[in-house]
């Protein structure tokens, strides 16, 4: 966990992962939020929906039960009106050819004892030990009437419809008793009433007695068959009104004036069912347009913020790598303060820039300053040296040699001088090495002599002040000194095949090793005084480029070769520098 | 880019959700099932007939229900498994008049994705998913178990029985069932086996002669609904209702009203609606790709004039209209 939280994300994902996270959680809290209100509207739903139709079924079968009471009494009447049993059979028998649920009409007295029949057809049999139709408990419980459970009707020979017995006990003159009229009705009947009212899709009602049995059942035959059974014995405890077990809806509700209950059961499972798909239709496409808003505002937040965000950081970066030649190009942010951040980088980096342009001018001043001092100074030793073999000359009487040492000394210093300029003609350079090497041949007698190979095109050209010199004293010291021959050092001034100028100074003298060759080439002299090889290279190089400068060619035994490059500048360009 | 990639994947994830989302809502067909049976007439296959059709509305399916004239017409039987197969039916119920010579018309509309289910009797078929009946061995066993019950414990049991031809499968092995528990039985011997063909006309002549001709004979069985007819015709005819037990299949007016009078002394009787209900119910499940057990026992119970009128006889015994 420590480590999740450690660890460092990068924008874009954080954003599409902060942006996901909330998405599913707006999307589960929206789903299940559904779900719970939907799930109690389902119950509700269900409820209503069962006891109204449960109360239609009590109204409708309550109305089919009055209806009946009052064939019985027509047929009381009719029975009433006859004057004989004969009449009154035939009276009986034509109200049930009247009405075709009627099956069968028979009058007991309280013995048992058929006073009167009648039916639509049937001939009663005559064994009549098993009548289903009679129930003598069922007739002594009818104080007025009562409605037995449906049963067989055995009353006929090879004829056993299905039918409920509805009792009704009354005083009779032409039976000068108290007799039961008995009436069975073919159960097709109620079942009509029962079986047109639904519940929802699904659901469905039934009758039961008070003592637990089903009356009817839209599907009797399945239960008959073992095909489906209801739990009568838990139902047949609950009072009236809904019960709800968490899966289906019982719904019960008494007959008026009987002993017949309706249930209505709502399976909430069948009407999930239903409106599953509609239910998962919307969820889906509430989820789809959850993702689309979302990948839009992504996509949007992507653009106005992470993306310039990205931009800002590589910018930063590139600056980083490259701080010279890098640009800023001024972003258009719809983010005020990302337009903030974005003016701010670039007015950085300008300055930066800037900063960095003055520091570097400011050092390679400098560095010319100091060079320059440096210029100006003279080698101690070297005028030291000079002036004792004038001297010596003098003492001598070598006044000739005296005179010309004298008169190179001259022009070796005014040429150092030289009004302050940095760079002089390349005519004026070899003049001062000349001049350098007349006054050391004098001190070398016979130890060397050297050569000019000057390209006369290019004497006009400008090169700095004091380049040449200084390799020269490099032959001689390292080069010539220690020999025993006689050395040569040859000065050459050529054209590249580029253009630049080469000026090259050669000796035949004990070379040096690569070590030698790099570290004179990075140190600065340690003796006193006097311009070091790395100085005048460095000069070239503040002053051409790094292109510019120079390189050292040596081989020990053999001589050394040092070269200048300079780029041609003639004199009237050289002004400008 | 990366975001550019999640951002495509995504998408594509919405394209096809959009479009799996559709996917239910277009119009699964009604699924097709043709129930054949041996005849529609009896009351037998009237009540298998209500079975179907209360399975067909319960489940949303378009069924048929055929069958021959006579029921020893496997031909006209196999004629309409082709013409199902050929009208596109998902499901077969059939309970078929031959053990085997329905094999072959079944055996071709398995092979073309027709589901086939038996009910009643069976075939013999590898292509049959599930046989929907009566354990007719048991039913058997309980048809004499029924008339010894008539008898006291030790007297000998002189079996007669008729049999309605040997093609079909559940009669064969009624008379199987019979005959092996009246051998297991010490006290019971087979008289008589009468085969013949399966209408009210055949029964009664096959049931005169068979008591006629045999008189030791004190039970005599009738293994299905005709026969039971038959037998009761005889008895009535030959004035024999006290001397000669009468064991039945299966229940109508007629066989009730006899077994009220005495004529039959008992009948065994099957359900035909949970045999109609079931084999469509199954043959759903079928088609809808779930597995069904390859016996599905249906109940049959041993009713006799005493207790015919019981409260959960009736149910059994009478047909609701």
């Amino acid at each position: 966990m420590k480590k999740f939280f450690n660890k460092r994300y990068n924008f874009s994902t954080l954003t599409v992962s902060l942006l996901a996270v909330a998405v599913t959680a707006a999307v589960l809290v929206s789903v299940v939020s559904f779900i719970v209100i939907y799930n109690g509207s389902l119950i509700y739903e269900a409820e209503t929906d069962s006891e109204r139709s449960v109360t239609q079924t009590a109204v409708m079968l309550g109305n089919y039960i009055e209806n009946l009471k009052v064939q019985i009494e027509q047929i009381c009447n009719e029975i009433e009106d006859s004057g004989d049993i004969e009449t009154a059979n035939a009276r009986i028998s034509a109200a049930c050819r009247l009405r075709s649920d009627t099956e069968a009409v028979v009058v007991y007295d309280t013995d048992g004892k058929i006073l009167a029949f009648g039916s639509n057809g049937g001939e009663l049999k005559k064994d009549l030990s098993v009548n289903l139709s009679y129930d003598k408990a069922l007739l002594e419980k009818s104080g007025d009437y009562a409605i037995s459970l449906p049963h067989v009707q055995t009353l006929f020979n090879n004829r056993y419809p299905w039918v409920v017995t509805i009792v009704h006990g009354r005083y009779f003159d032409l039976f000068g008793k108290d007799v039961y009229i008995s009436v069975d009705f073919s159960f097709s009947g109620i079942a009509e009433y029962v079986d047109n009212v639904g519940i929802g899709k699904h659901g469905y009602s039934y009758i039961i007695d008070k003592s637990g049995s089903i009356v009817y059942h839209p599907q009797q035959q399945m239960i008959f068959s073992g095909l489906k059974t209801e739990d009568i014995a838990k139902i047949s405890k609950m009072p009236d009104g809904s019960h709800f077990d968490g899966k289906i809806m019982n719904t019960l509700k008494t007959l008026d004036g009987s002993s017949w209950r309706i249930v209505g059961v709502a399976d909430t499972d069948d009407m999930q069912a239903i409106k599953t798909q509609t239910v998962t239709s919307v969820v889906v496409l509430s989820v789809i347009c959850c993702i689309a808003i979302s990948l839009l505002s992504i996509r949007l937040f992507y653009n106005i913020v992470t993306r310039p965000v990205s931009k800002l950081v590589d910018a930063m970066q590139s600056f980083e790598k490259n701080a010279d030649s890098f640009r800023y190009a001024k972003t258009d942010d719809r983010v005020a303060e990302l337009q903030i951040l974005s003016d701010s980088f670039g007015h950085m980096v300008l300055i930066i820039q800037e900063l960095m342009e003055k520091v570097r001018n400011e050092e390679i001043t400098l560095r010319k300053t100091e060079l320059k001092a440096l210029q100006a100074q003279i080698n101690p030793h070297f005028l030291y040296n000079t002036l004792d073999s004038i001297q010596w000359m003098c003492e001598q009487g070598k006044t000739a040699d005296a005179v010309n040492m004298v008169t190179a000394l001259a022009k070796l210093f005014r040429i150092s001088i030289s009004r302050g300029k940095e760079l002089i003609t390349i005519k004026d350079e070899m003049r001062h090495a000349e001049n350098y090497l007349i006054i050391q041949s004098y001190r070398y007698k016979n130890q060397f002599s050297y050569e000019f190979q000057v390209d006369e095109e290019l004497t006009d050209c400008l090169c700095n002040k004091i380049t040449v010199q200084p390799l020269v004293e490099n032959a001689i010291y390292h080069g010539i000194e220690r020999m025993v021959d006689e050395g040569k050092i040859t000065i050459r001034v050529l054209k590249a095949d580029d253009g630049d100028i080469l000026i090259e100074v050669e000796d035949n003298g004990v070379g040096m090793t690569e070590e030698q060759c790099e570290s004179i080439l990075k140190k600065d002299r340690s003796d006193s005084g006097g311009i070091g090889i790395k100085n005048v290279n460095d000069r070239l190089k503040i002053y051409f480029g790094e292109k510019y400068g120079i390189s050292i060619k040596s081989e020990l035994d053999v001589g050394t070769k040092i070269t200048v490059r300079i780029p041609k500048i003639r004199k009237e360009q050289g002004n400008e520098i | 880019m990366r975001f550019k990639r999640i951002f495509i994947s995504l998408s594509v994830i919405l394209a096809l959700l959009t479009l799996t989302s559709c996917k239910p809502k277009t119009n699964e067909n009604k699924k097709k099932v043709a129930v054949i049976v041996k005849s529609t007439y009896s009351d037998f296959w009237k009540e298998v007939e209500k079975g179907v059709n209360t399975a067909a509305t319960e489940y949303n399916i378009d069924v048929t229900f055929e069958g021959p004239e006579n029921e020893e017409d496997y031909i006209t039987q196999n004629d309409m498994i082709n013409r199902a197969v050929a009208g596109g039916v998902n499901a077969i119920v059939i309970s078929a008049i031959d053990y085997v010579k329905s094999a072959n018309a079944l055996d071709a509309a398995a092979l073309a994705g027709v589901k086939i289910l038996t009910i009643d009797s069976a075939v013999e078929s590898e292509s049959v998913s599930t046989f929907i009946g009566t354990d007719n061995l048991e039913a058997g066993k309980m048809a004499v178990e029924a008339a010894a019950k008539q008898f006291p414990p030790d007297s000998e049991l002189r079996i007669g029985i008729l049999g309605c031809g040997n093609t079909s499968k559940n009669a064969e092995q009624r008379v199987e069932g019979i005959r092996e528990f009246a051998l297991s039985r010490g006290n019971a011997v087979i008289i008589d086996e009468m085969s013949v063909a399966s209408n009210l006309e055949s029964a009664t002549a096959g049931a005169i002669s068979m008591l006629t001709s045999h008189t030791q004979i004190n039970i005599i069985i009738g293994v299905n609904e005709w026969m039971t007819l038959g037998i009761g015709n005889a008895i009535e005819k030959l004035g024999l209702p006290e001397k000669v037990c009468a064991i039945g299949f299966d229940s109508n007016v007629d066989s009730i009203g006899k077994l009220e009078t005495g004529e039959i002394d008992a009948l065994i009787v099957q359900n035909p609606f949970a045999m109609g209900y079931l084999g469509v119910q199954k043959a759903t499940e079928l088609i809808r790709g779930n597995t069904v057990e390859s016996i599905i026992s249906t109940k049959a119970t041993a009713i006799f004039k005493e207790n015919m009128f019981e409260e959960s006889n009736q149910k059994i015994l009478f047909q609701f209209e």
